[in-house]
């Protein structure tokens, strides 16, 4: 039962992925339990006036008491986990349909009632504003905004020697406008040269 | 923008009293947060006066974009910036409630056993979601496994049996304001305690154990 118990335990994280994987219900969870009631019995029926056998109950004890952290441990696990779900935007819809179908790891109640939680702390947070954490997972992409370039300044190459991260604006020249979202840094490099923001609104661009 | 935020701060004596940052500083503080946050092992101070800045100035942008030209460039940029700032928030804010959510009865047994004089970890939010994310728990557990347990085995110790966040987890840093004298405890039996100084502006690979107050005071870094 012990060595179940661990094994289910163990089993449950997916190597791939490093965390519980969503779809794994152990088979012997159920025998598990109902192995702990006729044990649990035994050690209580032995353990009035029999002296001699105190080790063997104190051993079944212990196992009792691994086997039930092994159990709330995998079902903490799977509940934790399926919380985090929530944060995952492909997920979420698809986490409510396995959580139906799959009530024996984990109430829908319960559930919906850490949905409701988080709806609480999420409100009282922003007041009159919207603040949805469970949006905003990923980091945002950097911007690149189209130009008409009204000058030919010939061609253009950015530092790295390619035009993966621009667009190139108007038919005979190369002129790239490159924005880098996380630093927030407006860069117009052509020739080698790179350019101030206020140069490139100069520059009467057009969006 | 909105020029200035005011920041609850405390002066020397500990008493609260205003403080005026730049939207700039503001962001930069709040990027400290998040990453203080990301790296350490455990739940940190809530800096909710630093989120509750972040959202006016997040609020009075949205107005001002409003207001603005359609098809001007700024609103672009502003744009972006918005998008940024918005998911450095959100991502702090998550971190916070993933550390509550991991380390839940520990935390809330820190906020029972507090002083008075010290400051909470939680905001009033986080201790409310705290609370209620610990009923449901065991609310879970109880309906889930224990009932189906001997009658002797139906309680369990959340304290005991929810993992403590690994405080001699290794961290990086970057230092700061100058710091002397920093007391390093071995690992094991045959090492012997040292001295360090960790010069400002320098990095380093260090447990957290050792430099969690500094982390707090805002000596140092993690990055």
């Amino acid at each position: 039962m012990c060595k179940r118990s661990a094994v289910n335990v163990r089993e449950m994280e997916n190597p791939a992925l490093g965390f519980p994987s969503p779809s794994f219900v152990p088979a012997t969870q159920q025998t598990d339990l109902e192995d702990m009631v006729p044990l649990c019995t035994w050690n209580n029926a032995k353990s009035r006036g029999r002296g001699d056998l105190v080790p063997a109950i104190k051993f079944r004890h212990c196992s009792l008491l691994r086997s039930q952290r092994c159990d709330t441990g995998l079902k903490a696990s799977r509940l934790l986990w399926k919380y985090w779900l929530c944060f995952c935007e492909i997920l979420g819809r698809k986490l409510h349909l396995s959580l139906c179908l799959n009530s024996l790891i984990c109430k829908v109640d319960c559930f919906n009632g850490y949905k409701m939680s988080l709806a609480i702390y999420m409100r009282s947070l922003a007041g009159d504003q919207r603040l949805d954490i469970t949006q905003d997972v990923k980091p945002p992409k950097s911007l690149y905004i189209e130009v008409q370039c009204l000058t030919d300044y010939g061609e253009f190459e950015v530092e790295d020697g390619t035009l993966t991260h621009g667009l190139p604006l108007w038919q005979h020249t190369d002129l790239v406008v490159v924005v880098c979202g996380l630093c927030g840094m407006w860069i117009l490099e052509f020739v080698g040269r790179s350019l101030p923001l206020d140069e490139i609104l100069s520059l009467r661009i057009n969006l | 923008m909105a020029e200035e935020a005011d920041v609850l701060g405390q002066d020397s004596d500990g008493d609260s009293e205003e403080v005026v940052l730049t939207p700039a500083e503001l962001i930069d503080r709040l990027e400290q947060a998040w990453m203080n946050e990301k790296f350490a092992p455990e739940l940190l101070e809530n800096k909710s006066e630093i989120v509750e800045c972040v959202m006016e100035q997040l609020e009075h942008m949205e107005e001002n974009l409003k207001r603005a030209k359609k098809g001007d460039l700024k609103v672009s940029i502003h744009q972006m910036e918005m998008e940024r700032i918005r998911f450095v928030l959100s991502s702090y804010l998550r971190c916070r409630l993933m550390k509550i959510e991991k380390f839940f009865p520990h935390i809330l047994e820190k906020e029972k056993t507090r002083r008075e004089e010290e400051p909470s970890i939680l905001s009033p939010e986080e201790f409310v979601f705290a609370k209620e994310f610990l009923a449901n728990t065991e609310t879970y557990l109880k309906d889930a496994a224990l009932k189906h347990m001997p009658p002797n085995l139906q309680k369990v110790d959340l304290l005991r049996t929810v993992p403590k966040p690994d405080l001699d987890a290794y961290v990086f840093l970057r230092v700061k304001e100058r710091q002397e004298n920093i007391l390093v405890e071995p690992e094991s039996d045959e090492q012997r305690d040292y001295v360090i100084d960790l010069e400002e502006g320098s990095q380093h690979l260090i447990r957290y154990r050792t430099i969690a107050p500094l982390v707090a005071s805002g000596a140092v870094q993690l990055i």
